[in-house]
């Protein structure tokens, strides 16, 4: 088991020294002086030309490629990420002010998303082909077809315009800062987020729970003389649900990289809007740094995806080895 | 109903399925006693209503299936109180007491009747745990012993393991092991060794026959194997159609069958030492559409027999010999 998990992870390593690589010459390509990037630009102001040229040679610019990269991978693990083009400050300070509020509005999001999908995919499986089972399949239907932008601006027409029960953009209130005091600004977006992971959910949920509902463990454990609610429970959920599980950790990267579309409807200061204003301002240090943090972010979910097909079925860490 | 010498009873069992519009009647009027300590054999080709009958006596009938008529009795011990299994409710306590302690039942495939996710160990003693009160140790020891039993070498460490680290043959051990930990009064085994090779079929065999030696189990072995019959049965129930056609002792069926459906069944199988040139034959035309309901025999159109009487109704039960009942109105006279 420990030596399936060393694997998976020690395979990460190659793939992030090749997102890195991309993402080091992504950054040389740019056709700005590299120390308005590397320095906080207050430094730069009003000094000479020769006094850039000893700058860059301090700063190891003339160096071979190899060594700059490795100059540039060791100041990303101690944190150094840059500094932003258009407004001078440090990337890292960037990230650390969206990351919070994204994390909240995805973690929000998801809950929601895992709680109503599953809940409602069983629903469908136990009572299948009744009215509640095609009731959910239409809401299903739209879930998935109807984009989230568009029932967010739905939303904010009715639930703000409207009915005024909820703001319709922004994190806080001046002055108010605490947790409960953003909920209202996170209920709209979180839930146009869950929407579509919702819908996807409930057909997973659904569809995987009446595969397992029909097989022969299932007649095994009901001729055991077990009751209807512990077969469902012991033995067709604990089966149907790794789908449904995998589905739910590959979606945890959002909880970093956020939602480009439903931040900008909703003026959310997260990491996408982030993403978006940074490449709309062509800032792109920032752009590329947000997308490595979210590169790196998919490769530590499936990971984690890994990880939890290896417990939920122990059939997998042998039929991967040898 | 003779509790002394009877276990379970059935009497004119009738099963529906409910398939779109339409009312497939796979069981009819369907007859059978088990008696205590011995081994039933129910043949018949594929949907001739043996697993059907089988699965109405636990209430096991997919959602679509229901038990229109007859009933079902059981008694567990001899003297007890007779149990109306046909009338409990498909998901009450009272027939959840009976499953698995009381009647057990193996099926098919033991590659898809264990859960992959749970040990072996832990699959047995839910059973267990859910009939019986037992601390957690003596249980396991207990579990372990009847592993052991059942001829699984190594039972301690195999207790951990997962069904996919097990074989075939071993997995169907474990499926025993699960309906024989609580020591079940009836086994019901839905053709336990179709989906086994061959060596191993005899290994299975040779186990359930131990079993009813040694536990004194009564034994339903629903099969479509004529050879299975003779070596593992006492006592055999031909059916065709939803319809007990004969029955009665093994050797009375083999040595002297009377239905025609029996006969040619017996005539399709090979026989070790039978000359090499006679050929075996097979049952001319195909099983009718189970959906089709007969107002006459239903074996009339591919028998080889059938006269004028054949369609004026069905044939009633007719004892030939003591315990052997068959359903034909040629009655073992041939017109010959």
């Amino acid at each position: 088991m420990l030596e399936y998990f060393v694997k998976r992870f020690l395979s990460m390593i190659p793939k992030l020294l090749i997102i890195s690589v991309l993402i080091y010459f992504g950054m040389s390509l740019i056709p700005v002086d590299p120390l308005t990037i590397m320095m906080n630009p207050e430094e730069l102001d009003g000094l000479s030309v020769e006094a850039l040229e000893e700058l860059r040679e301090e700063k190891g610019l003339n160096d071979p490629v190899i060594v700059q990269y490795a100059r540039w991978m060791k100041g990303l693990a101690q944190g150094d990420f840059g500094y932003s083009l258009t407004t001078g400050t440090p990337i890292k300070e960037l990230l650390a002010s969206r990351f919070p509020a994204t994390l909240e509005l995805c973690g929000i999001a998801l809950t929601l998303a895992a709680i109503l999908g599953i809940l409602l995919g069983s629903q469908s499986a136990r009572h299948k082909n009744t009215l509640i089972d095609y009731g959910n399949t239409v809401l299903g239907l739209i879930g998935t077809s109807v984009p989230g932008f568009f029932f967010a601006m739905c939303f904010i027409m009715l639930f703000s315009m409207k009915l005024g029960w909820l703001p319709s953009g922004g994190r806080m209130t001046v002055g108010k800062t605490a947790f409960f005091d953003r909920i209202e600004y996170m209920i709209l977006p979180s839930f146009c987020m869950a929407i579509s992971l919702i819908a996807y959910l409930m057909r997973l949920t659904r569809n995987s729970m009446l595969d397992v509902m029909n097989k022969d463990y299932v007649k095994t454990a009901r001729a055991k003389g077990n009751s209807e609610l512990s077969i469902y429970i012991k033995h067709c959920f604990r089966n149907g649900c790794t789908p449904v599980v995998l589905c739910l950790i590959s979606r945890i990267s959002i909880l970093v990289s956020g939602s480009t579309i439903i931040e900008t409807v909703f003026n959310y200061p997260g990491m996408g809007m982030l993403l978006v204003s940074s490449i709309t301002a062509k800032d792109m240090p920032v752009a590329m740094m947000t997308m490595f943090i979210c590169a790196v972010m998919v490769l530590v979910t499936s990971f984690l995806g890994d990880i939890a097909i290896a417990l939920l079925d122990p059939r997998v860490q042998f039929g991967k080895e040898g | 109903m003779d509790t002394k010498n009877t276990i379970l009873q059935i009497e004119n069992l009738k099963v529906e399925f409910r398939v779109g519009r339409k009312c497939v009647h796979a069981v009819n009027d369907v007859n059978l006693t088990v008696h205590r300590g011995k081994t039933l054999g129910i043949v018949g080709e594929s949907g001739c209503g043996k697993s059907v009958t089988a699965h109405s006596i636990l209430k096991l009938l997919p959602q679509n299936g229901r038990i229109v008529n007859g009933k079902i009795l059981f008694a567990e011990t001899d003297g007890g109180p007779v149990q109306e299994l046909q009338s409990m409710k498909r998901t009450g306590k009272e027939i959840r007491a009976v499953r698995g302690q009381k009647i057990a039942m193996i099926f098919q495939d033991p590659m898809m009747s264990l859960n992959p996710v749970y040990t072996i160990g832990s699959q047995i003693m839910e059973n267990l745990k859910l009939h019986e009160k037992l601390e957690e140790k003596e249980a396991k020891e207990r579990i372990i012993r009847l592993l052991g039993q059942l001829g699984i070498p190594e039972p301690e460490q195999r207790y951990h393991e997962y069904p996919h680290q097990f074989s075939g043959g071993m997995k169907q051990r474990v499926m025993i092991a699960i309906a024989m930990i609580c020591n079940p009064g009836l086994l019901i085994a839905d053709e336990p060794t179709t989906a086994l090779d061959v060596t191993i079929q005899k290994q299975i065999l040779r186990l359930m026959r131990n079993l009813r030696d040694d536990f004194g189990t009564s034994v339903i072995l629903i099969t479509h194997n004529m050879g299975i019959v003779a070596e593992a049965c006492d006592e055999v129930a031909v059916m065709y159609m939803g319809r007990v056609v004969e029955s009665g002792t093994v050797r009375q069926i083999f040595e002297n069958p009377q239905h025609p459906y029996t006969r040619a069944l017996l005539r399709s199988v090979p026989v070790p030492g039978m000359p090499e040139d006679v050929e075996l034959q097979s049952i001319e035309g195909s099983t009718p559409d189970a959906s089709i309901q007969f107002d006459h025999c239903e074996f009339e159109p591919r028998c080889e027999y059938a006269c004028q009487e054949c369609f004026k109704g069905f044939p009633q039960a007719w004892e030939c010999e003591p315990g052997h009942v068959v359903r034909c109105f040629l009655r073992g006279g041939e017109e010959s």
